[in-house]
């Protein structure tokens, strides 16, 4: 049986996503990606619930914001930390009415993504 | 002398008799009896005095023998007085041998005299030559007085059209402005309004008049703007103040800046009226939303393979740190990933170049003789693969040499743009490319069997900040159709797409075989 993701990544830029996950993989943690919004409530309704979510804003089929929209409806999504991925100028006012754990700008400085994670998985995870 | 007052058409004169005796004044006017003459009497010096202090004469017949004053004295402050000052006076006199009364009677301003008795007809032809000289006076004066009047009324006819001209002048000005222009009175009610006024908000000037602009105004916009408005007029201060103003063409309400100074009167320190300009600001307010939107895709484009590239970075420096040497082949694939994201990066950097180059009117064509049908070949093959990728098979139909005059670097690009695109859209489906000639015209056609443009979308597919099926879709820039556009238009040609949703597209590049013409 396939262990459970700590993490999920969502995010529609193969690169981005294939070098983010490859870095938390790296630090030990247990990863899961997919490429837009609609595909992360696919997964998370098949799947048991990781401890956090990083997504990202724009993104095709169903954007970041329409998926925080989505997961405020369902009581056992709500509860996990978000951290977003945003690139673009979003006001703060906008960031705030989506309800997310975390605000991550892009480019990202990658240290500030490691700590984030270890604050909500401070438990070095076994490999 | 012609005898103007036999004539009948002649207005009388006035004369002034003196003499204190009755029957003497009674001698006189029977002597001078005539419709030419009015005859005034007097029998002594104050009377006299006071006469002509009233009337104008044409001649003082005057007694010297007067009891009280004599008729010298009377004489002096006759001609001290300005309004009698020009009046002949013509002394009688019973002595006429004392050479002293006759130097006096000179020396106080007579003009002439008589010694009594009067011959009756010597008096009437001295008179009526005073008369005829009065008279001929009042001619001139009253030429004079005419010459003046129609003087006057000339200038006033010039002023009256230099106003009317000024004011032709002025309305002419305010109409070619290409903003509303209105002028109000000192409490802000309207006097004036500019033709594009009316053709904008469909009022009519006199509808308008006073406090009725206030309708045209956006409800929500009411109450701010007339409160500003009432204060700046109670403040005299220049007023600017944005509003919506509805537009009767589409009944759409738009923005305006409204810019009002006070005409102050400086020698009075009054306010005269307000002048006032509103101008739409509303496709300005549209192209900086437009262009604010464009940053914000542009920016996001450009963060996240900045964002890629500094995870390899600390991928790399993470290997390094290892003591043992780091394993060759998950290092060359963070190269290669970095050196995807320096492409992609090249590339929007390229894109947002060739917009600033389009909108700065600065695109500029190396055009050569070139085989499109070549061109064609060599971008098919290269985009081959990734077609293939997307289930999308790329067949080119371009059997003969088509040569023509155009840049082939940048030719490349707009087939480039239209392949990509086809692929992105085109469903998994087969692609066509041809080249053609068709007379003086060269033709690029691309066409796919894929989800085709919504009608909705059609409009602004070649817009600058636009992009197709836009719902959150994120697919580069959306500048691709806006550049390839102007590439084409350089060229002397240009770009048009059929479409049908669900069906394909199919964009079709047409430009003059010998290229642009030359500007």
């Amino acid at each position: 049986m396939v262990p459970t993701a700590q993490i999920l990544i969502v995010e529609d830029d193969e690169d981005l996503r294939f070098v983010v996950e490859e870095l938390l993989v790296d630090l030990g943690y247990r990863v899961a990606s997919v490429p837009d919004g609609r595909a992360a409530l696919e997964y998370l309704h098949a799947h048991a619930p990781p401890s956090i979510i990083v997504l990202d804003l724009v993104m095709p089929r169903m954007d970041g914001a329409e998926f925080c929209r989505q997961r405020r409806r369902h009581r056992a999504l709500s509860s996990i930390p978000v951290f977003l991925f945003t690139g673009t100028a979003s006001t703060h006012r906008q960031i705030a009415r989506l309800g997310v754990h975390r605000v991550l700008r892009k480019p990202l400085v990658v240290s500030e993504l490691i700590d984030a994670v270890a604050n909500v998985l401070p438990r070095s995870p076994e490999a | 002398m012609k005898n103007e007052v036999e004539d009948g058409g002649v207005e009388p004169v006035k004369l002034l008799l003196v003499d204190d005796r009755k029957e003497n004044l009674e001698v006189l006017r029977h002597t001078l009896s005539s419709p030419g003459y009015e005859l005034v009497m007097a029998q002594n010096g104050e009377e006299a005095l006071r006469k002509a202090l009233v009337d104008d004469f044409a001649c003082i017949v005057l007694d010297v023998l007067l009891p009280g004053m004599d008729g010298f004295e009377i004489a002096t402050l006759i001609k001290s007085r300005e309004r009698s000052q020009h009046t002949p006076i013509l002394f009688l006199t019973a002595s006429a041998h004392d050479m002293r009364f006759i130097y006096r009677a000179y020396a106080v301003g007579g003009v002439d005299y008589m010694v009594k008795p009067i011959d009756p007809d010597v008096l009437r032809a001295k008179i009526a030559i005073f008369a005829d000289l009065y008279r001929k006076d009042l001619r001139i004066r009253r030429q004079a007085e005419a010459l003046r009047e129609a003087d006057r009324r000339q200038r006033e006819r010039e002023l009256a059209e230099l106003r009317r001209t000024s004011d032709e002048h002025y309305r002419n000005l305010a109409d070619a402005v290409p903003c509303i222009v209105w002028t109000t009175d000192e409490h802000g009610a309207l006097t004036y309004v500019n033709r594009l006024w009316t053709d904008y908000t469909g009022v009519s000037a006199r509808d308008t008049l006073g406090w009725n602009w206030i309708d045209v105004i956006h409800p929500d916009d009411i109450s701010r703007f007339e409160s500003g408005w009432r204060s700046a007029i109670s403040n005299r201060a220049v007023y600017t103040a944005e509003c919506r103003i509805r537009r009767a063409s589409d009944g759409q309400f738009r923005w305006h800046l409204c810019y009002a100074v006070p005409e102050i009167d400086s020698e009075r320190d009054l306010v005269g009226g307000w002048l006032a300009t509103l101008t739409d600001t509303e496709d300005l307010r549209q192209a900086i939303m437009a262009r604010d939107e464009f940053l914000a895709v542009a920016s996001h484009e450009l963060r996240t393979p900045l964002s890629t590239l500094a995870f390899v970075v600390h991928g790399v420096k993470a290997l390094a740190e290892r003591d043992e040497p780091p394993p060759r082949v998950p290092l060359i694939d963070k190269m290669r990933t970095a050196e995807r994201q320096i492409g992609r990066l090249e590339k929007l950097i390229a894109t947002l170049l060739d917009v600033t180059r389009i909108t700065g009117r600065r695109m500029v064509l190396e055009p050569v003789d070139c085989d499109l049908s070549h061109l064609a070949r060599e971008v098919t093959n290269r985009l081959r693969e990734e077609a293939e990728r997307a289930g999308c098979s790329l067949e080119l139909r371009a059997p003969f040499s088509v040569r023509s005059r155009c840049d082939p670097f940048r030719l490349d690009q707009v087939l480039t743009n239209l392949i990509t695109n086809a692929v992105r859209h085109g469903a998994g489906k087969p692609i066509q490319v041809s080249v053609e000639e068709d007379g003086g015209m060269v033709r690029l056609s691309v066409t796919d069997s894929g989800e085709g443009i919504s009608a909705e979308d059609l409009p602004r597919l070649f817009g600058r900040f636009e992009r197709g099926s836009s719902t959150s879709a994120r697919s580069g820039l959306g500048l691709g159709l806006f550049i390839s556009r102007h590439i084409v238009q350089a060229h002397g040609g240009d770009i048009a797409v059929e479409t049908e949703p669900g069906r394909g597209a199919s964009f079709r590049v047409e430009i003059p075989r010998k290229g642009a013409p030359h500007t």
